[in-house]
């Protein structure tokens, strides 16, 4: 876990949190049409709500450069030789 | 009639030209025809990108879904995503990579880092005959909308064979230059067209809420899963999301659009692009669930919004909506057609038929390949039928199976080449055998997601059992892979860690 930096867990986290209510068998929870929101069956609206949530946190993403640090030239260039 | 026709006209004359103009500024090289000499800007990454992965499949096929078999189309919004995220998490690496060891095709990635030419045939020989049937059902569904947006005049076989005619012109003049340029007008048109569409047709039943109220009260079975026929539940809502996604990216016409980025930031601002426009699915939603409300027993359901359009919107705007479902299938094949003449041109004739071939020569025989592979889809078009979710589901599923040995290349040293050539071969063995042989897919699974995990375990398994000997190799992609990380994940090196820790311990 060193590689992650706590920016990167926190977008990397939600990002994995979000298709987890997409694509679990947890979409099932919400597989109902009410209640309706503003006249929209409800898994569409959970839909809805969860891409917004993700298309959001890669917006966040691009603009922190997907929390990695910018790098400098002070970093290594080449690998060590124990390698992986 | 005639309004509609100077609409088709144009949809077919204004790319055209845009080809033609963009072809002035290629040069005669493979890398130029093939990847844009490395050097495609942000506007053209983005518009192909989409409108490539965007295809038939998207316009007339969710629209199909959605009327057909409820909501498990919606999955879509998903898939979106996940493609945004792998273009940058595997694209990214894919480009550093193409970049330095100067590959055009996906064969020279996985030939390359695996070191072995049984790898490189099957991974060839699998984007060629797993890419045709997704670039038939594109001519088969573009081909149907100009036949239906001329009311007839323009008969099908004549649309789909104007269709390659077009697409042959500009981009054997201008390579994947043209066929960027010409995408974001067929994107522009593809997202709005499809958007509008919905909310257009929803109107006629008093507007979305009117829509989904009624649906409730006369239908309520397709707005949840399992849809009305019951077969559309959990399990193949997973199996889109991951076969559609996964398949399409690792189709050949994506690699290309991965290799022809010119800086590497671009790819961590397009999962949010791509992303953001996935929202133009709700425009099928509201297509598709209308046609369960206006037309209930149409039979071939990839016909449902041509013939709503045609009930129900006036003829010219039906005719422009159409024109953007053609796009959805003219972009998409055009760089389809593209990408299978690079493979074929690079993996088999420049590697096994004329290692000595010029520039020119390589750039020639690509453009012969394009009028092939056109004239083999176009026959196929005419005899193969088919609904085009199927089609394209089995052709994806069967690309799919790439990524393993591709993830490999990119992250693990220890991969093996054995492992990612049985792997590979069990994986399409077994969409084939689940799709059209004796054996069923479990659990209602689609075939591709059990071809990955046969796929999967074959390659991790067999990779810890197995010992790579070619160390020079492995160390060349190593050292590829530490400097990808310190140019662009820092944190992921010993001497940032060393550097952090020092820094707290200082304070």
């Amino acid at each position: 876990m060193k590689y992650l930096t706590p920016l990167k867990l926190s977008i990397y986290g939600g990002m994995l949190f979000s298709f987890f209510m997409l694509e679990s068998p947890f979409i099932m929870l919400a597989n109902r049409i009410e209640p309706m929101v503003m006249g929209i069956p409800f898994l569409l609206v959970w839909n809805l709500f969860w891409w917004f949530v993700i298309t959001a946190l890669f917006l966040v993403a691009y603009f922190t450069n997907w929390g990695s640090p910018v790098p400098t030239t002070a970093h290594a260039t080449e690998q060590p030789s124990q390698g992986d | 009639m005639t309004g509609s026709l100077l609409i088709i006209a144009a949809f077919m004359i204004i790319p055209l030209m845009v080809g033609i103009l963009s072809a002035r500024q290629s040069q005669e090289t493979s890398e130029d025809f093939f990847v844009q000499g490395r050097a495609m800007g942000s506007i053209a990454v983005f518009f192909t990108v989409a409108a490539t992965w965007w295809s038939a499949f998207a316009f007339l096929g969710s629209n199909a879904t959605f009327y057909t078999n409820g909501p498990v189309f919606l999955t879509a919004l998903a898939w979106n995503l996940l493609f945004g995220f792998m273009y940058y998490w595997i694209g990214k690496r894919v480009w550093f990579l193409g970049k330095r060891f100067n590959y055009l095709t996906p064969s020279d990635l996985i030939g390359d880092f695996y070191n072995s030419e049984a790898l490189r045939i099957t991974v060839a020989a699998i984007t060629l005959i797993f890419t045709v049937p997704y670039l038939q059902i594109q001519l088969t569904g573009g081909a149907y909308l100009i036949e239906v947006a001329s009311g007839g005049l323009i008969p099908f076989w004549l649309a789909a064979l104007l269709f390659y005619f077009i697409i042959i012109i500009y981009v054997w003049i201008g390579g994947i230059r043209a066929i960027a340029w010409t995408d974001v007008i067929y994107g522009a048109l593809l997202f709005f067209g499809m958007l509008y569409a919905g909310y257009y047709i929803s109107t006629q039943v008093g507007g979305p809420t009117a829509l989904f109220s009624q649906l409730q009260q006369t239908s309520p079975e397709h707005l949840t899963m399992p849809g009305p026929n019951g077969t559309m539940g959990y399990p193949m809502w997973f199996s889109l999301f991951a076969i559609t996604t996964i398949g399409a990216f690792m189709g050949p016409q994506i690699w290309l659009r991965m290799y022809s980025v010119k800086h590497g930031k671009l790819f961590n601002l397009m999962p949010f692009l791509l992303g953001l426009a996935a929202f133009a699915y709700v425009g099928s939603v509201l297509s598709g669930y209308s046609g369960v409300l206006l037309e209930p027993n149409v039979e071939n359901a990839d016909q449902i919004l041509p013939i709503m359009l045609m009930e129900y919107a006036p003829y010219l705007l039906a005719s422009l909506i159409m024109a953007a479902g053609a796009s959805a299938a003219m972009s998409t094949a055009n760089s389809q057609i593209h990408a299978v003449s690079t493979v074929v041109t690079m993996d088999i004739y420049k590697r096994y038929v004329n290692r000595e071939a010029s520039q020119a020569r390589i750039v020639y025989i690509g453009r012969l390949s394009l009028v092939g592979f056109s004239l083999a889809a176009y026959i196929m078009a005419l005899t193969v039928p088919g609904v085009l979710v199927t089609i394209g589901i089995a052709a994806l599923a069967g690309t799919a199976q790439l990524v393993i040995p591709t993830i490999g290349a990119i992250t693990w040293k220890k991969a093996h080449p054995t492992a990612a050539l049985a792997g590979l071969w069990a994986g399409v063995a077994c969409v084939l055998l689940m799709t059209f042989g004796p054996l069923s897919a479990p659990f209602g699974y689609h075939a591709g997601i059990w071809g990955l995990l046969l796929n999967a375990a074959l390659f991790v398994g067999l990779s810890h059992a197995l010992h790579r000997r070619d160390t020079a190799v492995v160390e060349r992609f190593t050292q590829a892979r530490y400097d990808y990380d310190a140019e662009y994940h820092p944190e992921r090196l010993p001497a940032y860690t060393q550097e952090v820790t020092s820094s707290a311990n200082h304070r």
